[in-house]
């Protein structure tokens, strides 16, 4: 007796299914990181030419984003110097009085907008937890 | 009592030489062992006599003291004769036979007219001979003068004799015109005139005859006169030159001249009364250094017991000298002695004529004495000789040497002391030169050479007696090694003063002391060597290189010792000079453990506060090369802090701290930097 042909998904369906639930995943994932960096218009902080030479990147504005190591000094009305760990370099940065409010502690990332003043000193214009 | 006078010749005859020498030219200080007579005994023959003092073997004599072996002319002599050989050429032995002639031909006993006559002819020969120095000619002339003398004397008496018979004619006659002529005319007694006629003729003829009378007599006085003059004189002449030969010590001469005196005077006085007057007259007796030269030129004054002054003779060339001589009854003077004191040179001064025969006068009173004299000389000269061989043959030189020096004093022109071999004299100059560089050696305190000549003597003369020289030497020896342990103290106590004295002291004690050159050298050295340290410390300091001073710190520590001040400057160096060194070795440590940023650290540390010790700064830099990220974040973050770039200074001390934890420099900077980001940090 002729078997009745058995209707059956075919695999090459399963594989189109799973590439599209990859690239439905990638897609939002690049949209949650373009999405959620704030400063994506401010560029990042050359941090060898600033070791190398601060005054040469004097007044501007950059972006960092890295982990806070070590509290330096803290001031209340000049704010809170730390050490944030950037791209294997150690760079301290002055968190202003108007960020107080925000916990800074050892060990958090935090994406700073900072200016580089005049005597190089990194002061924090905003910062983010990413 | 012999021997005595023997030796008063000697001195006279040294001191001759001596007299010669500028005073305090050392001689009579060495001849005296610079020991002077201060309370010298005056002798049972007083000092004006020489005497000899064989204890010592000195002679005394004016109150000084002399050492008839160590006497500096008479060593010159004495070499001189133990270099010379012996005299047995063939003019030696003709002059010795010429002269044993002469004395055999004058022998008492056979002296008669023919033999006086050869020896006589012989002197002229034996004067012909170097060694005769003329003597020979000397006296030959003298005898020859003498015998005009004599033959003189002899046409006197024969004119005396003359006259005499003319005197007697002469008073006949006056006896026979006073008493007046039986044939002269009878005057009347009472014819005035008459009587004065007579008494005038009578006059007339004896006034003739007392002339002839007082002619004769004046002429017989005269004569008389001279002929003892003329004997003074020849006598005189002789007896000087016999004393002189004695005093020459010309012994051979002595005897042959005193023999010819005999056979000339016959009339046995042998008094040498006249040569004694004439020595009285001599000025001073320093005149002794000089040939005596006796002359008479005189001026004779001659009175009759009788009668007036009956004549006077004139002489033109005396000096003084005045002797009375009465002879028969009569008296007279003779004045004019002429003593000549010539000071010819050397064999005049070799004689010392003057002074030895006025010392030896005193004790010599007829020629006969000094005839004995000369012959004890000959036999005590050839004894000595003999001695010395004997002596030579038993090996003591010491003994052996004195005795030749001696004989050789007394008999120096005498056959037996011409006679010694050259080889015999030699070891005797062997002795004697080795004794008188001994003695020089000791008297200018060359202690070593001193040392070694008397190892020599010894060995070439058992006899010497080395006791006395070496425990001079050996005490010398002590005092002066003791003086330059003083000076070496001294010169380390850095008292310079003393160190120089004691120096002085020892090189007077020992000159040639092989220690005091080397000691002294050390001293000054030493000296030197603080001198230039001090310079060195100076200089390294001012330019602070005080690595140099730490590494030579001994040196500077001595140096500095006298000098409180520098002894400061240093203290401080070295105490700099610690802490780098145990920065140094903090450093090592460290490295040894692995840490070279720690290691590094601590080198740096140092040597920011020491920034001139090379050897600091070598480690250091070793170390940079071991931790270099440490060392160039450190560097970065000190230049950037320079710059005012406070921000990029505390990355790179952040970078720094990162690399070596422990950082200090990285600490302290990151603390710094803080504080002035954030001046009201708390």
């Amino acid at each position: 007796m002729a078997r009745r042909k058995k209707s059956s998904l075919q695999p090459i369906w399963f594989v189109l299914a799973a590439v599209l639930l990859v690239a439905a995943f990638l897609g939002s994932r690049l949209f949650q990181a373009g999405g959620s960096d704030p400063f994506r218009t401010v560029a990042e902080l050359d941090v060898p030419a600033y070791l190398d030479n601060a005054n040469s990147l004097r007044g501007n504005v950059y972006k960092i984003d890295g982990e806070v190591s070590d509290s330096l000094a803290w001031s209340p009305a000049s704010g809170r110097l730390i050490a944030v760990d950037v791209k294997n370099e150690t760079l301290p940065v002055l968190v202003t009085p108007e960020f107080s409010a925000i916990n800074i502690q050892k060990g958090q990332k935090f994406l700073f907008v900072i200016e580089v003043d005049e005597n190089g000193t990194l002061k924090t214009k905003s910062l983010s937890q990413p | 009592m012999n021997r005595l006078l023997v030796f008063a010749f000697l001195f006279c005859a040294v001191s001759a030489w001596a007299q010669n020498v500028p005073p305090g030219a050392g001689d009579s200080k060495a001849a005296t062992g610079g020991a002077r007579p201060g309370q010298m005994n005056e002798g049972f023959i007083g000092r004006d006599v020489p005497h000899f003092d064989p204890g010592n073997d000195t002679m005394a004599y004016d109150g000084k003291l002399w050492n008839i072996n160590d006497n500096r002319l008479f060593r010159a002599r004495f070499e001189k004769y133990l270099n010379a050989a012996a005299a047995t050429g063939a003019a030696d032995v003709a002059y010795r036979e010429t002269i044993e002639k002469i004395m055999d031909l004058l022998t008492p006993g056979k002296a008669t007219k023919a033999n006086q006559d050869a020896a006589f002819a012989l002197l002229k020969k034996a004067s012909q001979y170097k060694d005769d120095a003329n003597l020979c000619t000397t006296l030959s002339d003298a005898i020859y003068s003498a015998q005009n003398t004599l033959a003189e004397v002899e046409k006197l008496k024969r004119d005396n004799v003359v006259w005499e018979k003319q005197r007697a004619q002469a008073e006949w006659n006056n006896e026979l015109v006073a008493g007046g002529s039986i044939l002269a005319p009878k005057v009347a007694k009472d014819d005035a005139f008459g009587q004065e006629n007579q008494k005038l003729a009578r006059d007339a003829r004896v006034a003739t005859v007392k002339r002839k009378l007082s002619e004769a007599g004046q002429t017989i006085e005269n004569n008389k006169v001279r002929m003892a003059s003329l004997e003074l004189t020849a006598k005189g002449y002789l007896q000087a030159l016999i004393m002189q030969f004695f005093a020459t010590r010309r012994f051979q001469h002595v005897i042959i001249a005193n023999r010819f005196y005999r056979a000339l005077y016959t009339d046995g006085d042998n008094s040498i009364d006249v040569f004694k007057k004439m020595l009285d007259t001599l000025p001073t007796k320093d005149a002794g250094q000089a040939q005596i030269n006796a002359e008479f030129d005189p001026k004779v004054s001659g009175e009759a017991k009788g009668g007036g002054v009956i004549g006077a003779g004139t002489g033109s060339n005396g000096t003084g000298g005045s002797t009375r001589y009465a002879p028969s009854g009569q008296s007279f003077s003779a004045q004019g002695l002429k003593l000549g004191v010539q000071n010819l040179g050397v064999e005049s001064m070799v004689g010392g004529a003057a002074a030895a025969a006025q010392a030896i006068s005193k004790l010599i009173n007829s020629l006969s004495q000094l005839d004995g004299l000369a012959n004890e000389a000959i036999r005590d000269v050839n004894e000595g000789i003999e001695a010395y061989k004997f002596l030579l043959e038993k090996n003591e030189m010491k003994s052996a040497t004195e005795r030749l020096a001696e004989t050789f004093a007394l008999g120096e022109f005498l056959p037996n002391v011409r006679l010694l071999s050259r080889e015999d004299k030699r070891r005797a100059l062997d002795f004697s030169q080795k004794g008188n560089a001994l003695l020089a050696a000791l008297e200018v305190n060359d202690l070593t050479g001193a040392e070694k000549l008397v190892n020599e003597i010894q060995k070439i003369a058992g006899d010497f007696d080395a006791s006395k020289p070496l425990a001079k030497i050996e005490t010398a020896k002590t005092v002066s090694s003791m003086h330059l342990a003083k000076a070496r103290n001294a010169a380390a106590s850095g008292n310079k003063d003393v160190m120089e004295s004691e120096l002085r002291a020892a090189a007077e004690i020992w000159p040639r002391n092989p220690a005091l050159a080397e000691v002294g050298g050390m001293i000054f050295s030493q000296s030197d060597l603080q001198q230039r340290a001090i310079s060195d410390f100076d200089q390294l300091l001012s330019q602070k290189n005080f690595r140099q001073i730490f590494d030579d710190k001994m040196r500077f520590i001595a140096a500095t010792a006298m000098f409180p001040d520098k002894q400061e400057q240093l203290r401080k160096v070295l105490d700099e000079m610690a802490l780098v060194e145990a920065a140094i070795i903090r450093a090592q440590e460290v490295e040894k453990r692995g840490d070279f940023a720690g290691a590094w650290e601590s080198a740096e540390s140092a040597s920011r506060q020491f920034p001139g010790d090379n050897k600091l700064n070598q480690v250091r830099a070793d170390l940079t090369t071991k931790a270099p990220d440490f060392v160039r974040a450190l560097r970065q973050a000190e230049a950037q802090e320079k710059k005012n770039q406070l921000g990029s200074s505390l990355a790179w001390y952040l970078k720094a701290r990162k690399n070596y934890p422990a950082s200090d420099f990285a600490r302290q900077g990151i603390e710094r930097i803080s504080t002035q980001i954030l001046p009201d940090a708390k």
